[in-house]
């Protein structure tokens, strides 16, 4: 076929109106939400004490750490599915639970000590710490993967992690309801521990995925 | 590049986008040589051989189209075209294990130096890939490019109805794009 016939194939096909890369992610992630939600209520639930754990500002704040990855990352990852945008400028968006995460730490240590240090650390639920948020993050990677094809990242493999750090973001947000360990060291360490696996998942097939 | 340039650009664009098909396929005929200058000369700096350049040109024109939806309008045209022609570039050398780093460092601006009307009659690729396409797709396809038949006429001929011509030339133009995606 030379160009001037494809050319004619695309003038006819201009009618298609696709709708916007943020519309597809949304409708994705509304899609693979529930199969994570699923994972949720059968192997884990809401803590049984919620209700006092709500007055514990560092149980609170898990909540902010989690979101504060979630919201900036799908952010951003909308942002370089348009294919000239940089990530300059952009990135210390992604460091908002880095900064929360140290404000906690800090607050947590001057405060006097409930546990001891180590306690606090590796907490009672580490392993289902590791588990449980890659679990429920995989349906949501899967649509955030997908909702992302829709956008013409330049860097795919980039574009594939920031769909990692959303869906871990999300997924952590759901498992922070269970998780009764509320320190701030318990959640540098194995949300971020477990955040990384996913984020990495997401790099791995973003690679493949995210090419156009 | 020239300001007129991308002025007159980015008014095809949005005339395009508002449904007027004449501009759009002015738009991508005047990209075309952009296009094909462009890549020529990359393929030359990475010594690379330019009969590449068409098969090149054509995949870059199908992610144009595919991807448009990514256009903000009120952004610049140019570097967002630049940043397809250069993924694509990118992709394509990659492909035949060339370095990324072999790929020369260029500005939107180069997008922009000249035009190349030589284009190759035939591509070994796209016509390869359209005949591994579904019947329908393909049918859809051919009609429209080679025999220039409209949408309508196409539809009369395979006894189709219009919004599923349509759809298959739409179709058909992703899953083209999804194969060049896989080849390797």
């Amino acid at each position: 076929m030379d160009t001037d016939q494809l050319i004619r194939t695309l003038a006819a096909d201009n009618p298609h109106r696709a709708p916007r890369v943020g519309a597809m992610l949304t409708m994705a992630l509304l899609v693979a939400a529930p199969l994570s939600i699923l994972i949720f209520a059968t192997f884990l639930g809401v803590r049984p004490d919620v209700m006092t754990a709500m007055h514990n500002p560092f149980f609170d704040m898990k909540f902010a750490v989690t979101l504060s990855l979630a919201i900036p990352a799908i952010i951003v990852s909308l942002h370089l599915s348009r294919p000239e945008a940089l990530m300059r400028g952009w990135g210390w968006l992604l460091l908002l639970p880095v900064g929360l995460l140290a404000v906690a730490i800090g607050s947590e240590a001057m405060m006097a000590p409930a546990m001891p240090m180590t306690m606090r650390l590796v907490g009672k639920n580490s392993r289902w710490c590791m588990l449980a948020i890659p679990a429920m993050s995989l349906p949501l990677l899967a649509g955030a993967l997908f909702g992302l094809r829709h956008g013409a990242p330049s860097r795919p493999v980039l574009a594939g992690a920031l769909a990692g750090l959303l869906s871990a973001g999300l997924a952590a947000t759901l498992y922070a309801s269970h998780c009764t360990d509320d320190s701030p060291l318990f959640v540098a360490t194995w949300y971020t521990i477990a955040t990384a696996v996913v984020t990495a998942i997401g790099a791995a097939v973003g690679s493949k995925a995210l090419r156009y | 590049m020239t300001q007129s340039q991308e002025t007159e650009f980015k008014a095809l664009v949005l005339r395009s986008h508002y449904g007027d098909p004449a501009a759009y396929r002015t738009l991508l005929s005047r990209l075309a040589p952009r296009l094909r200058a462009y890549h020529k000369r990359k393929l030359t700096m990475a010594g690379r051989g330019v009969e590449e350049a068409e098969d090149l040109v054509q995949e870059t024109l199908l992610a144009i189209h595919l991807k448009r939806h990514t256009y903000d309008p009120d952004a610049l045209f140019t570097p967002w075209l630049h940043a397809i022609a250069r993924y694509k570039l990118i992709d394509h050398l990659r492909r035949g294990r060339a370095s990324v780093r072999e790929v020369p460092i260029d500005e939107y601006h180069d997008l922009m130096a000249a035009d190349d009307h030589v284009a190759r009659e035939c591509t070994r690729d796209m016509a390869t890939l359209l005949d591994r396409l579904p019947t329908q797709m393909r049918l859809a396809i051919e009609s429209v490019k080679l025999e220039g038949k409209t949408v309508s006429e196409t539809a009369t001929r395979y006894g189709m109805s219009e919004s599923n011509v349509k759809i298959s030339i739409h179709r058909g133009l992703k899953a083209l794009a999804a194969l060049i995606a896989r080849r390797d």
